[in-house]
């Protein structure tokens, strides 16, 4: 028997490919290497399918369908609230605020959701529109004739033929070096992440203790919303926090050239902070045996060429991620191909273009409140190419001030740095703090201004400074005035 | 919580000869998989691998290759 496609990996690119593929009919065979999809998906996310698949509404409805399946979801009104920690050289909080208050809901849905749980929910979804799924079966080897890729070969040694193949097996994908499409990622390019996870016994135990924000920014915090560069802390489902180092914007070669892999500081340093100690004492474990360690890293650039005759990449596999959206790319973009029954390699040399086209919402009204760019195609490269401003004095060799100045007009992407893993013990570059400063000022400015321009209310404050000064100066914690 | 269903062989493929002892792998892990002896690099805690496939990427002598494990085995993710 001939499979129309055979999707490698029940991930949330492979099952969305899968679903998409099975509503048009065509005989599609999902193969998982887990015993359940999700066995080797951890994280969670911030779903907000309307903002960032706005162009496309079938995703974003299936998208919905599935989250509103899931036992364990945040509300979106939790997703709005970040707080933000400044931390000094000493490792205490010196100030803290909050982006918005919290409860607030955004314009959107928006929900909290494990990645795991989604992606079970999903595959059910795609096996439901008539996928056949097959699990505890790992994929070793493509199989060939010729230029052609024919099908896949399990571990068991069946050989399982389909018109075409889809590899969506993630970083290590076999499929794609198999094929030959992938022989090693750039280490200039792969950032670094490591996370940890403490549980709670439940969500309403982990509101008792936790601030209620999806997120909490510890460290030489930029200006929200572009928290690079600091530890975080991020509030889950089903009473988890999960404690990420701030590596994921580190390429793998700078802690190499560094000989240190700074994560094992940062999240220590962080575990130090009474606000920490005070919000996860609870947990099992803390602060030595986290509930749950994750480690991974972040493939780049995408593969120049994600295709051959009988055969797509996509997701991390091909190194443009995004949750769902190349797996409903990739599908969009064969339908036609496998009704033509042309899937040569000149065919699918489409694909390259069509993983990365956004189709701008044409309607002045709707263009107005939308992002131009869907969020999720935002490329690892790319984010790698903004964290080169990592160490901007030395290689400007320039003083704070003229530093503050430069980029107080606009070089937004240079402040985005990444963490030094020599500066770990600092949580990165507490030498920013000038322009944090400068960032806080002119953001509160365009908060107060009206306030502080008012005539009447100059003198208030002033009186609350003076009354306030002498703790300040004994403290060194200061809080929010108004 | 994370489980670990013990694998009955390594999928962690790792060439002794081609080993340069630079000890990338050691750095990057963050499961402390590695250990350097006799200036070469070894295996000594698998069963702690997060199977994150960064000791392949960063090592420079092409000495490791990183596989999902068998099927149903590895890391086990609960709660995602």
């Amino acid at each position: 028997m001939i499979y129309d496609v055979i999707i490698v990996g029940a991930g949330s690119n492979g099952s969305t490919a899968a679903y998409f593929l099975a509503k048009e009919g065509f005989k599609v065979l999902i193969l998982e290497a887990g015993n359940t999809p999700g066995d080797k998906c951890h994280g969670a996310t911030e779903y907000a399918p309307g903002i960032i698949f706005h162009s496309r509404p079938e995703l974003v409805a299936l998208q919905l369908k599935v989250i509103k399946q899931i036992p364990h979801l945040h509300p979106g009104d939790l997703g709005k609230a970040h707080y933000y920690y400044y931390v000094n050289r000493d490792n205490e909080v010196v100030f803290k605020s909050c982006s918005v208050a919290p409860g607030t809901t955004g314009a959107e849905e928006s929900y909290g959701v494990n990645n795991q749980e989604f992606v079970r929910v999903l595959t059910e979804e795609a096996v439901k529109a008539g996928a056949e799924l097959r699990t505890t079966t790992k994929v070793t080897d493509v199989l060939r004739e010729g230029d052609v890729i024919k099908g896949v070969i399990t571990e068991g040694g069946d050989k399982i033929q389909s018109r075409l193949t889809i590899g969506a097996d993630g970083r290590i994908s076999t499929v794609a070096k198999k094929a030959g499409l992938l022989k090693k990622w750039d280490i200039n390019v792969c950032c670094y992440h490591y996370g940890e996870a403490w549980k709670f016994r439940s969500d309403e135990e982990m509101f008792e203790y936790v601030e209620h924000a999806r997120h909490m920014f510890f460290g030489p915090t930029l200006t929200p919303p572009k928290p690079w560069g600091a530890c975080t802390m991020g509030l889950r489902p089903g009473g988890i926090v999960t404690v990420n180092a701030p590596t994921s914007w580190t390429p793998l070669s700078s802690m190499i050239a560094a000989k240190n892999n700074s994560r094992h500081v940062y999240i220590q340093n962080l575990y130090k902070l009474m606000e920490v100690k005070r919000m996860l004492r609870v947990c099992e474990g803390f602060p030595h045996k986290p509930y749950q360690r994750q480690s991974t890293f972040l493939p780049g650039p995408p593969l120049e060429k994600p295709y051959m005759a009988g055969l797509i990449i996509c997701g991390d596999a091909g190194a443009v991620g995004g949750i769902c959206s190349t797996g409903e790319k990739a599908a969009r973009f064969v339908t036609p191909l496998l009704q033509s029954d042309n899937l040569s390699d000149e065919a699918l040399a489409g694909y390259t273009t069509a993983r990365y086209r956004t189709d701008i919402a044409r309607d002045e009204k709707s263009k107005k409140n939308k992002p131009t760019h869907e969020l999720s195609e935002v490329s690892p490269t790319r984010i790698v190419h903004w964290s080169t401003g990592a160490g901007y004095m030395e290689k400007y060799d320039c003083s704070i001030d003229e530093m503050v100045e430069n980029m107080r007009l606009a070089a937004v992407p240079h402040i985005m740095g990444a963490p030094n893993p020599q500066k770990c013990g600092e949580f990165g570059y507490i030498d920013m703090g000038a322009w944090l400063i400068a960032v806080k000022m002119s953001h509160l400015l365009k908060l107060y201004g009206p306030i502080l321009q008012d005539p009447t209310m100059f003198p208030q404050i002033m009186k609350w400074v003076q009354k306030n000064e002498q703790s300040f100066n004994e403290k060194k914690i200061f809080d929010h005035p108004f | 919580m994370s489980r670990w269903n013990k694998v009955p062989e390594s999928f962690i493929i790792l060439d002794q000869d081609k080993c340069t002892g630079c000890g990338n792998c050691i750095i990057i892990c963050g499961a402390n998989v590695f250990e350097l002896k006799d200036k070469k690099a070894v295996i000594s805690n698998l069963n702690e691998c997060l199977e994150c496939g960064n000791c392949e990427v960063v090592c420079q002598a092409d000495a490791i290759q990183v596989h999902i494990p068998k099927a149903g085995t590895g890391i086990i993710y609960e709660c995602g």
